[in-house]
């Protein structure tokens, strides 16, 4: 029997691993058909595009539908049709559980007696074999919810951010620099093939990579991430771009691998995606951990000047560091002095002036010699001037922070060539989807929709009860 | 007053819902027809067309159901189970879905649908799902049946209508928000959609009729295959409709038979 009906290879979900695969590859055949089109993705992919041009800095879109409608899949399409598409900025999706982000119930209430730490499973091998212990991983810190939130603002009065904002920073936070330095190192893998301006081997230049890929996870510092660059050959001409899919025209393939203008120049391309990573990483650490940092400056500036008279000098100990003098050196000036009074009655004496003469210049000398030697052991000048100035800062590493700089870090994501994209997904799993977003929304508008991309996938009941408040007049919110 | 941060939150608001050319079109594109004799092309896409529609009707239009069922109805190297192309347009079962879906999409085309979908997308699904209210009907049988085995006829009224809707919504058995949908938009799917859904599937010829008209309306290749699509409508009644006024309500009944 002819088999006439056979679905062609599988076409890879949108975003997934063969997908990005795909579409980074220096190939241009990456298959574009696949999935089901319609005019609401067309209509996505249109707004998404101006907003990795630069034409709108935030863009805030409602995805809803029914059960199974597709909403996950159009959202993961519209991102990859516009890293296909986009000749701004490189689209960085940045996927985030819905529930876990605005639902205070999906978050364990620690206000709790703190859970025993989990023991260690050991699993003992069987004659004599070798002991397996399995350290379990410590559990994620969570951030604080209802009760122990309240404990902790009214004993930290400084603190502001409420607990849903807080959740939703440290979630956005984290999304943001993972997908970021996942993302750069791929990119990496591109420009370590093809970056004319690499220095190394492959061999080499991939061994860096898996290095960078360690250092990472432990939101290294600038310095780190500079030196890691410099040494590739990337630190100006950057990695970003070479994530563009690939062209093809007259059997000839290449990338187009300089930064748009929206983003900057090539000349500090590699700088910029160590300004991004390096303010992300920053951010991310006050997730992981609690750092503390203190910053110090001294100016200081002193002027000695001091004379008086004292006791000789020779008979007590001088606290001041200068260098005593020797005798030779006290004795110096009034033996020249003297020295220069008998010469010059010497040379009065020799040209046929009487001796009167050679004594009263002798006599000169000796009284220049107990003069001098007087002021040299018992005078002393001071003046004395002073200005110093200290500062020290304590860094507040806080969630405060990180509300205060997360626009900034948008900023240095979008100068170093990335449109951060974030998919709030599953929704339509919180208990109370309106009041929960409501909540969300009050608190974030103004990172949400004045500094990036937004898309928030939600059942169609939210979509009904939006439609029907705006037709009522709202009374219900 | 309309809450101002959710008015203007959302720079947009998409309501994502396929309409059956979306998947005809899909499964068109996923089919790997390299192989086909051009001798055959006709008949091979004609059955996929078949197909396409006939999937669209079982999975009701969502598409998680259409991927599932497509899965089903290929083995584990994409093969078609069936490769015969005119078996969905000859086997019963099929042809009637195929014609019950076709009717669906004449209402749904009709232009008072068509304007209302585009004043407010959420209408496109209220309007599905009452067309999509009777297929739940074919599958108990031909109608309600008590435990001593008598049959009446399935009884479709407003209320019910509500209550299908509030549980495609999501909506939870027994806990009826009447406010989720309003009066006049219900009274609209009860006598604009559903009504007129019902007439259409007694007079299966009407369905025929209007899908040669939109045939007419498509490019010359197109235009083949749909009106050799419409061809394969069933032309017996697919229901027995009644119309009752009852002293309360206004009720609609319809008798769902799949015997024939």
């Amino acid at each position: 029997m002819t088999v006439a009906y056979r679905l062609r290879t599988s076409t890879p979900e949108p975003l997934s691993r063969r997908a990005l695969q795909q579409l980074r590859a220096l190939d241009p055949s990456f298959p574009a058909a696949g999935h089901i089109q319609s005019d609401s993705l067309k209509r996505v992919v249109y707004e998404l595009l101006r907003y990795c041009r630069g034409e709108i800095d935030g863009i805030s879109v409602l995805v809803a539908g029914q059960r199974g409608a597709g909403k996950t899949t159009l959202a993961k399409l519209a991102i990859q049709d516009v890293m296909r598409q986009s000749d701004g900025l490189i689209p960085l999706p940045l996927m985030l559980h819905g529930p876990t982000i605005i639902d205070p119930k999906a978050v364990p209430d620690t206000s709790a007696e703190p859970a025993a730490p989990a023991p260690l499973a050991v699993a003992a091998g069987t004659q004599g074999a070798p002991v397996v212990v399995v350290n379990t991983a410590a559990p994620p810190a969570t951030p604080p919810t209802g009760a122990a939130n309240g404990a902790r603002a009214a004993a930290d009065p400084d603190k502001k951010v409420p607990e849903e904002k807080e959740r939703a920073l440290r979630l956005i936070v984290t999304a943001l620099y993972r997908s970021l330095s996942l993302t750069l190192y791929e990119a990496w893998l591109n420009a370590v093939r093809e970056a004319p301006e690499r220095r190394r081997t492959e061999r080499e230049l991939l061994a860096l990579r898996a290095h960078l890929d360690l250092r990472l996870e432990r939101a290294p510092d600038p310095d780190v991430l500079r030196k890691i660059w410099e040494r590739a050959g990337f630190l100006h001409c950057g990695v970003g771009f070479y994530l563009r899919p690939a062209k093809g025209a007259n059997g000839r393939v290449w990338r187009d691998t300089d930064p748009p203008a929206i983003a900057g120049v090539r000349a500090d391309q590699g700088i910029r995606e160590i300004v991004a990573l390096a303010a992300c990483a920053d951010a991310y650490r006050v997730i992981i951990s609690k750092p503390q940092e203190t910053l110090g400056r001294k100016q200081q500036s002193d002027y000695v000047q001091e004379m008086k008279l004292a006791v000789p000098q020779g008979s007590e100990k001088k606290s001041d560091d200068a260098k005593q003098k020797t005798p030779a050196e006290k004795a110096a000036p009034p033996v020249l002095g003297t020295a220069a009074g008998a010469l010059a009655g010497l040379a009065a004496h020799t040209t046929g002036v009487d001796l009167s003469t050679f004594a009263v210049g002798l006599a000169t000398g000796l009284f220049v010699f107990i003069g001098s030697w007087i002021a040299m052991n018992f005078g002393i000048r001071t003046a004395r001037q002073e200005m110093r100035r200290e500062l020290t800062m304590d860094i507040k590493w806080d969630i405060d922070r990180l509300e205060r700089d997360l626009p900034f870090l948008l900023k240095r994501v979008k100068d170093a060539g990335f449109a951060p994209i974030f998919v709030l997904d599953e929704l339509d799993k919180v208990a109370s989807a309106k009041n929960a977003l409501h909540n969300f929304l009050k608190l974030t508008k103004h990172i949400v929709t004045d500094q990036s991309a937004f898309m928030f996938l939600t059942n169609r009941d939210y979509y009904e009860q939006l439609i029907a408040e705006e037709q009522l007049g709202g009374s219900t919110t | 007053m309309t809450n101002p941060v959710f008015k203007t939150f959302y720079n947009h608001r998409i309501f994502v819902i396929y309409d059956a050319d979306d998947y005809r079109d899909y499964l068109l594109e996923i089919v790997d027809k390299r192989e086909w004799p051009p001798a055959e092309h006709f008949g091979l896409t004609l059955g996929l067309m078949a197909w396409g529609t006939i999937l669209v009707y079982q999975a009701r239009m969502v598409a998680s159901d259409f991927h599932r069922r497509l899965k089903a109805l290929v083995d584990a190297d994409g093969a078609f189970l069936y490769q015969n192309p005119s078996l969905p347009l000859s086997r019963a079962i099929y042809r009637q879905q195929l014609a019950m879906q076709l009717g669906i999409e004449v209402i749904a085309r009709t232009p008072e649908v068509k304007e209302r979908i585009e004043e407010a997308p959420i209408v496109a699904q209220y309007v599905y799902d009452t067309l999509y209210m009777p297929s739940f009907y074919h599958e108990r049988g031909l109608g309600e049946t008590s435990e001593q085995g008598i049959t009446t006829p399935f009884q479709v009224t407003r209320e019910e209508l509500r209550e299908h809707l509030w549980l495609r919504s999501g909506g939870e058995l027994n806990k009826l928000d009447k406010s989720f949908i309003a009066p006049a938009t219900l009274d609209y799917l009860f006598r604009g959609v559903l009504q007129k859904y019902f007439e259409l599937l007694s007079k299966p010829k009407e369905i025929q009729e209007k899908t040669r008209q939109y045939a007419s309306e498509l490019s010359a290749d197109k235009r083949r295959l749909w009106l050799e699509l419409a061809g394969h409508v069933v032309e017996r009644d697919l229901v027995w409709t009644s119309v009752q006024w009852l002293p309360r309500v206004e009720k609609a009944s319809a008798n769902g038979s799949l015997a024939g």
